[in-house]
This record gives structure tokens, C-alpha cells and sequence, in this order.
């Protein structure tokens, strides 16, 4: 019997005689926008934290805004061993030193001109960990460097700015001296590019060739990037290798709304309170979450931004937002990202269809966080931020909402 | 008890599926009628009288030996709309019975196919969601039939009379899937839900059989319903009656090789009633057959059966409110083997089913094999 059931065939596709000879097969569609969903809603500003940034930005737009990569080579050779010889000696003269940089443009057009000035950061009385004390030392006295750029670039450059080989064999020559050098970029027009930073690979790199009388040894020395402070913890010495400053920028920050970018970059966190029936009692087919934008003018408004949708995993137990808004799920998995024009006005429908069948609850608690995050694609690499209209909105119209599409709980397939 | 049958009846009875979107499988399914393949090729109008056909437990005297029955029965049909035809196949094992009779005694177990629900639906359309239509793909589908496992025991009170009582537990499941899902882009998620649906009820069944002229007999049997519950996931979801049935038959058969066989069968199908949704378009059945069965050219020096009929009745459920007529006719001839140890019935019905607006026609095969060792 069992064979000759499984040699059978059969046609599927009955799409001509349903759904008249189908009663039974329709769902019943409700669509309704329920307000004040958003309970909590806050702007969480220093994001990527100090050193984690992958590019840097090195960007000069007038006064409205300037970020300047730093690079530590605070362990340098000073010495070589000649050949033959078992006894080091000390480097004292210098053919040439400069600093190798992997550019990439930005959205902001490459200008015809435009100058990178290099200085030497380091001071020992400073406090490693506060990057604005930093900003004094960028001065003609520090400056070790300059590179003339007249290449209009669309993609990336890889560059090499040459440094003063005095400086450079003078401060060989003091043991306890360090090389941080600070990167300001300039031109006559705005001017924003990214730089490769050591974690993301094809960062920054000291070389310079050293003058001896022994022929036979290699001239040239490379010196990685290194960091010797903090002593603990251990991590932020290498977290610190490489890092941006940002002198100036614009301030999204604006009465009843929140956002996710600009510099330092922010994060959008979200809490939400869900009607149970929603999430327990309902078959959901869509689930929009209606976010209102506050539109943003200023460098790179106009370039549209990827922003990224992260649930929230840390839950009650952890009240510190800021510590909340590091635990993510990651980004894709329970909502998508979207492009927003930071300086639009529009409705984004962010569709977290997969978080709210998540958010189920049991014993009257949720099993999800109902949480989420938004973070721009590239934190802390962009001036522009996408910003929305908070639930304080005066305008009820203009607050989150969400809007659902679900059909109600029935026993499907019952005669 | 009931609950212990079901497996067993699901492996007896299996059944390929075949698209709902057919006049025959609405509702809870189509009605097979229990009528054994010699009873399906004279289009059940002997159903009265077959020992094989679990209609009239007083039937089961006519076969004292111990026999077991079993019966193979493919659907092929075309459902018509308009100028659209939809061709679907459904393979249904739809009796089993085992007899056996000691003295005046006659006793039979069996289990038949009351209503089959195997059928399974793929198509497209197009919905409202949030004012945006969106396209959707269905797939749905059931497998599984509410099945009558039977115990009848029959006495032979003299030549001229038998009489005869069942018990009879309803039986089996329906397990159906609803999938609606809908392209990626959309950003809508499926609808999908499984669901078992299991059926359980008792019925009493009586029946006679008399001879009271020569070559003449009147036969009549009648089916109690008792109470009967769909449940889901063990609980109870609805409730109602097992259809009662009265049937009547008789048979002549005093031209020489020749029977004559009529029946009227009538099945109070809204005694259902309640225990589907509220939409469920449901209607009392009469059944009318007629049909011949004349000796043919010996096989194997036993003679073969030659068998023709006809057969009109209202199938149980309607489609949004009308109900499902058929009408149709049957034909097939009965093998002997080994000297009346086994037989072979082979059997065709033709089918032709209506309501305003839709059509449908359809051949069933019946193939029965019957053992007396």
C-alpha cells in the first residue's frame, strides 16, 4: 500500500478553482497605528568609544568641523648593530623619515589642493585618556611635517608625509622621548577624507632610513604603531595605538528628539511598551515602527546614511543605558538597516516584524528586551546624523508610532 | 479505545493528496459510502444486501465464512470553472474488513472510510495589508479522514430473516497546515499554523434482511448517531451528533442469472452540525441506486459477475451555501479464484458533480480483493 501511494503524482498549482472551491482559506486583515509606544528614548553620545574607530576621519570644514587622527609610536629603534658586530649602536644620522597613510575619500569632494600638517603630540604631563588636552599641541612649535597634496582622488591614496629628520634624529637621541603624531588636514575649500586605522589593517607606519658608515646594514626602519600608557588597563594602551579628536563639529542635539550619529557619534536607544495582545494574542504580518524625521543641515547632510537596527539584549538587570547600548544583537538579524537623507523630512517605516513576534511574554514578562538601538553604518566616521522626533513630540503626529497589520488568533483549517 | 484505533486506521486508509479546490472535498470530506468494490461497481445499489459493505450488519449472515475484504479505490477528476479546468488524483484505501460465522452467528470487524479529508492547495493571490495590495502564495493542506471502525455481529433467525447490530466508534484525524506567506520584499511575515484535529464518536447500528416472497428480498438497516466532539490538541473544541442513516433495500432475483438490486439511503448529515465553523454549508443526503448484476463466462470453471448501475445522492457539504449533487453511473465485473476462495472486483464510477457556476467530473477505480481460505 505504502508503495503504491508514494509512486503517485499530483498537481498542486489549483489556482483556477480556488478561491471559489476553497472557503476557509482567507485570513482576516486588520491594520491599525497605535501611539506612545516609545516610553523611554535617549541620545547616547561617545560612540565608537576613544581608539575603536574604523577609519579615522581627518576633516576640516571650516570652523563647523574638525577631527584629527592621532597615531602613537611610542616604541622606536634607536639603535643598529653593525655588521660583524655583537654591540649596538646608536642611530645619529638620518637620511629620511616620513609617515605612511592609506587615505580613502569621503563624500565630501577631494579638493584640486589640500595639505595634511603633521605634529608631535607628546607630553608627558598629560593625561592619556582626555584627547582635548591634545588639542593645544597641535602648534607651529610641534609641527614636524607637511604633505602637499594635488591629486584629486575619488577612491584611496596611500601617501607618504615626509617628517623633519632632525626632529626625528633628535628625538632618537632621548631615550624617553615618544613620537605621537597628530594629523591635521587643510585646504581652501572643505576637505574630509578616512584614514585607515591599525586595527582595520593598512594603518599608519613610521619608516625611516638611517645613515651609517657600515654599507652592509639595512638603511630602512619601520616602526609600527605602539602604545605605552595607559600601564592598566592593558586594553586602552591598545585601543590607543591610533585614535581621532574632534576639535569641532555640529550638534545635533535638539529639544524632543533623538539621534544616531554625527561626532562624537551618538546612538538612538528605544524602549518600548507593548500592548500584550500584540505580541501574545494576535497571528502579526507587519509589524512598521514609524519614525518621523527631524531633518539635520551641515557637513554631509545631504549624503544619505546607513542606519543600522540592533535589539537590545541586555536586559532589566543592567540600568546603565550607556552599558545597555554596547550589548547588541547584531545588525540584520532581528530588523533591517535603512537609508535615511539626514537632511529630509520623512517618515522612515522600520519593519520589526521579527522583534515583536520576539517579544512574546511569559509569566507577564517579555522574553526579549524590548529594546532597540540605532547606530549609523559608519559610527563615528561621519558628521551627519539622522535624527527623529522623540515621544515629548509637542506634535502627536510627529512621535513614534507603530503600525501593525495582523490578522486575529483563529483555529485555521477547521471545516 | 477510539483514540488507540486511530493510527491504525490512518495506516489503513492512506490517501495521497489531491486539491480541495473540488466540489467532492468540502467540508469534512467526501463520503465514501462503505460500500465494498462488487457493491461500488453497482453504484452501491446492493449495499443493503453485501455482506463486504459496512451499511447493514444483518448483511454480514450472507458470508458465514471467514473472509477478509480489503479494497483500493483511485479518484480521477477535473473540476471545471468557467473555461478552467483543474485535473487532481486522490488514492484511497477505503475498507477493510475481516468476517467470520460460527452456527447461526456471523460476527465482522472492519474499519471504512466515513469521510475523507486528504487534499492539499497551492496558489497565489493577491491581498489587502495596511491598503497595499500584496501578492501571497498559499500552501494548505489536510490529511487524514473520520473513519467508522465497526464490530457487528449478525443471526440467522431462518432462511427467510437475519437480523443484525454494530457498534460503531468514530475515529481518526484531520492534520492540516495553513501556510500564507509572502515575497521577502514585502516585509510581511507568513501566517502559519498546524493542527490536528481528531474526531471521536459512537453510533449503534441495526439492520434486517427478510426473504418474505421467493427470489425476492427487503432488506432495511438504520444507523443511531451518538454523541461526537472535534478536538484539538486534546481539548474539546466543538460538539454534535454522529449522522443517523436509514437505508432500504431490495433485490429480485427470480429471472435466472440475473439480480436486480434498488436501494434509498438517507443520512442526516446536519446531525453534524455545530461541530465545523459556522460557514460550513452542510445538508441531509438522500441516496438513490439501481443496478444489475447478471452471471458472465466462467473463469476457471467458476462463473464471473457482471455488474451495472446507477446512483444519485447530495453530498454532505455545500459550497457557500449550495449543495453538492451527484449523479452518476457504475460498471465492473467480479473474478472468482481458486475455486470461491478469492475474488477480485473490478469496478469503474463515473461521477458527475454540480452546483451553480462549477463542475466537475470524475472516474473512481475500484479495485476489491476479497480472501475466503
Amino acid at each position: 500500500m505504502v508503495a503504491a501511494v508514494g509512486a503517485c503524482t499530483e498537481d498542486l498549482q489549483t489556482g483556477r478553482s480556488c478561491p471559489l472551491l476553497c472557503p476557509g482559506q482567507e485570513i482576516e486583515v486588520r491594520d491599525t497605528i497605535i501611539d506612545n509606544i516609545v516610553v523611554l528614548d535617549s541620545s547616547l553620545v561617545g560612540f565608537p568609544f576613544q581608539g575603536s574607530e574604523e577609519p579615522l576621519l581627518m576633516a576640516r570644514l571650516g570652523d563647523s568641523l574638525d577631527v584629527r587622527p592621532v597615531v602613537r609610536f611610542d616604541t622606536l629603534t634607536r639603535t643598529f648593530l653593525p655588521t660583524g658586530s655583537s654591540i649596538p649602536e646608536a642611530i645619529t644620522d638620518l637620511d629620511s623619515a616620513f609617515v605612511n597613510v592609506f587615505l580613502t575619500a569621503s563624500t565630501v569632494p577631494t579638493p584640486a589642493q589640500w595639505f595634511i600638517d603633521i605634529y608631535n603630540v607628546w607630553d608627558s604631563t598629560l593625561v592619556d585618556t582626555v584627547p582635548g588636552q591634545l588639542i593645544p599641541l597641535f602648534n607651529p612649535a610641534n609641527r614636524i611635517g607637511t604633505y602637499q597634496g594635488d591629486t584629486v582622488f575619488t577612491d584611496t591614496l596611500r601617501i607618504k608625509i615626509p617628517i623633519d629628520t632632525a626632529y626625528l634624529r633628535t628625538l632618537l637621541g632621548t631615550f624617553d622621548q615618544r613620537l605621537r603624531i597628530g594629523f591635521q588636514v587643510r585646504a581652501a575649500v572643505p576637505v574630509m577624507f578616512l584614514m585607515n586605522s591599525f586595527e582595520a589593517g593598512n594603518g599608519a607606519t613610521l619608516q625611516y632610513k638611517i645613515i651609517t658608515a657600515d654599507s652592509t646594514v639595512p638603511p630602512l626602519r619601520t616602526a609600527q604603531p605602539t602604545s605605552l600608557t595607559p600601564v592598566a588597563p592593558l586594553q586602552l594602551a591598545g585601543d590607543l595605538l591610533d585614535f581621532q579628536i574632534v576639535v569641532a563639529a555640529p550638534n545635533h542635539a535638539l529639544a524632543n528628539t533623538f539621534y544616531a550619529g554625527g561626532l562624537p557619534g551618538s546612538r538612538a536607544y528605544l524602549r518600548f511598551e507593548l500592548p500584550a495582545w500584540v505580541t501574545d494574542s494576535v497571528g502579526l504580518l507587519r509589524a512598521e515602527l514609524l519614525l518621523s524625521q527631524s531633518p539635520i543641515s551641515g557637513p554631509a547632510s545631504n549624503d544619505s546614511l546607513l542606519v543600522d537596527a540592533h535589539l537590545i539584549v541586555a536586559n532589566a538587570t543592567i540600568p546603565n543605558l550607556f552599558r545597555a547600548a554596547t550589548l547588541l544583537s547584531p545588525a540584520g538579524i532581528f530588523a533591517p538597516s535603512f537609508r535615511v537623507l539626514p537632511s529630509e523630512v520623512r517618515t522612515i517605516r522600520l519593519n520589526i516584524n521579527t522583534l515583536v513576534r520576539q517579544w512574546n511574554t511569559t509569566n507577564t514578562a517579555r522574553a526579549l528586551p524590548t529594546a532597540i538601538l540605532l547606530r549609523v553604518n559608519r559610527e563615528g566616521g561621519t558628521p551627519a546624523a539622522a535624527r527623529f522626533f522623540s515621544n515629548e513630540s509637542p506634535n502627536p503626529a510627529l512621535r513614534p508610532r507603530l503600525r501593525l497589520s495582523y490578522t486575529p488568533t483563529t483555529i485555521l483549517g477547521r471545516p | 479505545m477510539m483514540r488507540r484505533l486511530a493510527p491504525v486506521v490512518l495506516l489503513l486508509l492512506p490517501a495521497v493528496l489531491s486539491a480541495q479546490g473540488s466540489l467532492s472535498n468540502q467540508g469534512f470530506g467526501y463520503p465514501l459510502g462503505g460500500l465494498s468494490g462488487a457493491a461500488a461497481a453497482l453504484a452501491g445499489s446492493n449495499g443493503e444486501v453485501d455482506p463486504n459493505s459496512t451499511i447493514n450488519p444483518a448483511a454480514i449472515t450472507r458470508s458465514n465464512r471467514f473472509s477478509v475484504m480489503l479494497r483500493f479505490e483511485p479518484e480521477f477528476r477535473e473540476t471545471t470553472i468557467g473555461a478552467s479546468s483543474v485535473p487532481s488524483t486522490v488514492m484511497r484505501f477505503p475498507a477493510f474488513q475481516v468476517t467470520g460465522g460460527f452456527g447461526r452467528w456471523v460476527g465482522s470487524a472492519g474499519v471504512s472510510t466515513m469521510l475523507d479529508r486528504s487534499w492539499r492547495n497551492q496558489y497565489v493571490d493577491t491581498i489587502s495589508i495596511g491598503g497595499e495590495p500584496t501578492e501571497s502564495q498559499l500552501q494548505i493542506g489536510s490529511e487524514g479522514a473520520m473513519s467508522d471502525a465497526r464490530v457487528g455481529v449478525g443471526y440467522v433467525v431462518n432462511p427467510r430473516l437475519q437480523v443484525g447490530v454494530a457498534l460503531h466508534a468514530l475515529t481518526g484525524e484531520n492534520r492540516t497546515l495553513f501556510l500564507r506567506r509572502f515575497a521577502q520584499t514585502s516585509g510581511v511575515s507568513a501566517v502559519t499554523q498546524n493542527n490536528s484535529f481528531g474526531f471521536t464518536g459512537t453510533a449503534l447500528s441495526v439492520g434486517v434482511v427478510a426473504e418474505p416472497l421467493s427470489n425476492f428480498l427487503l432488506a432495511a438497516s438504520a444507523r443511531l448517531g451518538r454523541d461526537m466532539s472535534l478536538e484539538l490538541l486534546g481539548d474539546e473544541l466543538s460538539s454534535a451528533k454522529v449522522p443517523s442513516r436509514f437505508g432500504l433495500g431490495v433485490t429480485y432475483f427470480g429471472i435466472g442469472g440475473l439480480s436486480v438490486y434498488g436501494r434509498v439511503d438517507q443520512t442526516n448529515w446536519t446531525d453534524m452540525e455545530g461541530l465545523g465553523s459556522d460557514s460550513l454549508t452542510i445538508a441531509d443526503a438522500t441516496e438513490l441506486s439501481a443496478g444489475l448484476e447478471a452471471l458472465g463466462p466462467k473463469l476457471f470453471g467458476t462463473n464471473t459477475a457482471l455488474r451495472v448501475g446507477i446512483r444519485s445522492r447530495t453530498l454532505p457539504f455545500g459550497v457557500s451555501g449550495n449543495s453538492v449533487d451527484e449523479k452518476g453511473y457504475a460498471f465492473g465485473i467480479g473474478l472468482p479464484l481458486s475455486r470461491g476462495r478469492g475474488q477480485i472486483d473490478i469496478g469503474a464510477q463515473r461521477m458527475t458533480r454540480s452546483i451553480p457556476g462549477a463542475e466537475e467530473q470524475a472516474w473512481h477505480l475500484s479495485l476489491g480483493f476479497g480472501i475466503r481460505p
